[in-house]
């Protein structure tokens, strides 16, 4: 596969994610909550092994460990992103972001795969940023049809468990908060300093919520204080089951970044295409 | 005695003649006055940022006023780095210039407050997450007067010399942006949320890591594209510190106590 003919199909595959979002508007993330994510999401990891070492498809497996691809997709990323960055209302779920991340996701896969198998100067720092940004935005790729936030209105009188999702839809949750109290230090000029609101869980457990400091309600949840009125406080809850995946991706690519700065550039002449 | 905001115009324009001097100095090949000079410039500079952070009792990190004092210091610091490393004459002076604009625009704007710090600012990130970001922003300032260099002379030197500043500035702006999504998960329940501050941040980030994989993969092949994203990235930087709060698309901006932070 030449070079012309891998700028030919990523700008056909762009064209294409383009007139999705023409034709069915928004990418419907919720049809692919667990378990579809999963079972996709493993699928996916199969397919690309299977592709990257059989090498079949011979023009698949060329155009995904291309050097060309790598610039394309990172061009594509910035594209998506400035679109995203001028337009006033969020586009996380425009076809083409998803076109896009999912592209850079398998292209980054199949180059951190053959990174592995390769001797290469500063392997660490390799598979820590690129299988780090594998996991980071891959966390967040495939674990945001499960991800879920709500905001509480949660006061001093009766508990609730009704809760108002991201699209303002109202919901009643597993759990019932109560405000037990409340209370705001402010600066000498007046301006508020902390907040701090004690909340009684199901009637029974006590969690002080701060900004900043977020109550771990299970494994998957959170709570957090997000603003207060004199009545009641707001309480975001976010269930968030793949954010140990975004978490142990983004300490990698911090660890990485570290080498990049103690191992700088170096202007080792690199053969292969590799990037 | 407590340094105060008023102190401000005496001592950066102490450490502005200083860097100046170490300026014209190097333009001189007096290398080793060069240095000193620029060096105690950087100490003035610096022990000013010091003194206000302990008058205020807060890091100065809340506004974009007091993020141009970071920026002064560490675009002049990154400056000395690359003048020692690979004694360019010429690029003191052009940090000096820099440092200079940022240090008038504090003086005649200049958008320091008091001493309060508002409750979302009070995180272990604050301080970490704005230094480091502030410290990539003064390397990359250095990296884009190397491809404006390079785009003038065509000399494939200034590119190599960026090449090392770009690493260290990408190093430093992975490092800001991702204490930045840790700190967003504490704060806000998500570590990415496509806020303009932060989708401004993955376009400047993007343009750097395009810059770094065309200069591993073509060396010295497409040094004018090399050179433009170069110029690209930093005016990305700008976007994200200070330009975004311009936008329309920013007014709903989780970050909007960033119409006055950086």
């Amino acid at each position: 596969m030449n070079k012309s003919r891998i700028y030919v199909a990523w700008v056909v595959y762009l064209v294409v994610a383009c007139l999705c979002q023409a034709l069915f508007g928004r990418f419907p993330a919720d049809a692919f909550a667990f378990p579809v994510n999963v079972a996709i999401m493993l699928l996916w990891v199969i397919a690309s092994w299977v592709v990257y070492r059989e090498r079949k498809p011979a023009w698949l497996a060329t155009l995904l460990l291309s050097p060309q691809t790598t610039f394309i997709l990172l061009a594509a990323f910035v594209a998506v992103s400035l679109i995203q960055g001028f337009h006033s209302t969020g586009l996380s779920s425009a076809w083409w972001l998803v076109a896009v991340i999912a592209a850079l996701l398998t292209h980054l896969l199949f180059v951190t795969m053959r990174g592995t198998r390769r001797d290469r100067s500063r392997l660490a720092r390799f598979l820590l940023i690129h299988f780090g940004v594998l996991l980071a935005i891959g966390g967040g790729f495939w674990g945001a049809p499960d991800t879920r936030q709500w905001r509480m209105a949660v006061g001093e009188k009766n508990p609730t468990c009704e809760a108002i999702d991201s699209k303002g839809r109202v919901t009643y949750l597993d759990h019932e908060l109560r405000l037990k109290h409340f209370n705001t230090e402010l600066y000498p000029d007046g301006t508020p300093k902390s907040h701090a609101a004690k909340i009684v869980i199901d009637g029974k457990d006590e969690a002080t919520l701060t900004v900043n400091h977020p109550y771990a309600l299970s494994w998957k949840d959170d709570l957090y204080l997000m603003g207060a009125t004199p009545q009641y406080c707001i309480i975001g809850w976010v269930s968030q089951p793949w954010k140990y995946v975004q978490w142990v991706g983004v300490w990698m690519i911090m660890a990485g970044a570290v080498l990049l700065f103690v191992q700088g550039a170096g202007h080792k002449t690199i053969k292969g295409g590799q990037t | 005695m407590m340094v105060t905001w008023d102190d401000f115009a005496w001592f950066a324009a102490v450490a502005v003649v200083l860097w100046a001097l170490g300026a014209v100095e190097a333009f001189r090949r007096h290398g080793r006055w060069a240095v000193a000079s620029t060096a105690v410039g950087i100490c003035v500079y610096a022990a000013f940022i010091v003194a206000f952070w302990a008058g205020l009792h807060r890091p100065p990190l809340r506004t974009i006023g007091e993020t141009r004092l970071w920026y002064a210091l560490f675009v002049v610091a990154a400056g000395l780095v690359t003048y020692l490393r690979w004694r360019y004459r010429w690029i003191l002076l052009f940090t000096t210039v820099m440092a200079a604009v940022f240090a008038a625009m504090n003086i005649l704007k200049p958008e320091i407050h008091d001493q309060t710090l508002m409750p979302a600012l009070q995180s272990v990130w604050f301080v970490p997450h704005v230094t480091v970001y502030m410290f990539s922003y003064g390397v990359m300032g250095c990296a884009f007067i190397l491809g404006v260099a390079n785009m003038v002379t065509r000399s494939a030197d200034y590119l190599r010399t960026a090449d090392s500043m770009v690493y260290v500035g990408t190093a430093f702006l992975t490092l800001g942006m991702l204490s930045g999504a840790l700190w967003a998960k504490e704060a806000w329940g998500d570590y990415w949320s496509w806020d303009p501050k932060e989708t401004w941040a993955a376009v400047t980030w993007g343009l750097y890591l395009m810059y770094m994989h065309l200069r591993l993969r073509c060396q010295n092949r497409h040094a004018r594209l090399a050179a433009l994203l170069l110029v690209a990235g930093f005016a990305g930087l700008q976007m994200c510190w200070y330009g975004v709060n311009l936008l329309p698309s920013a007014q709903d901006s989780m970050h909007a106590y960033s119409q006055a932070a950086g």
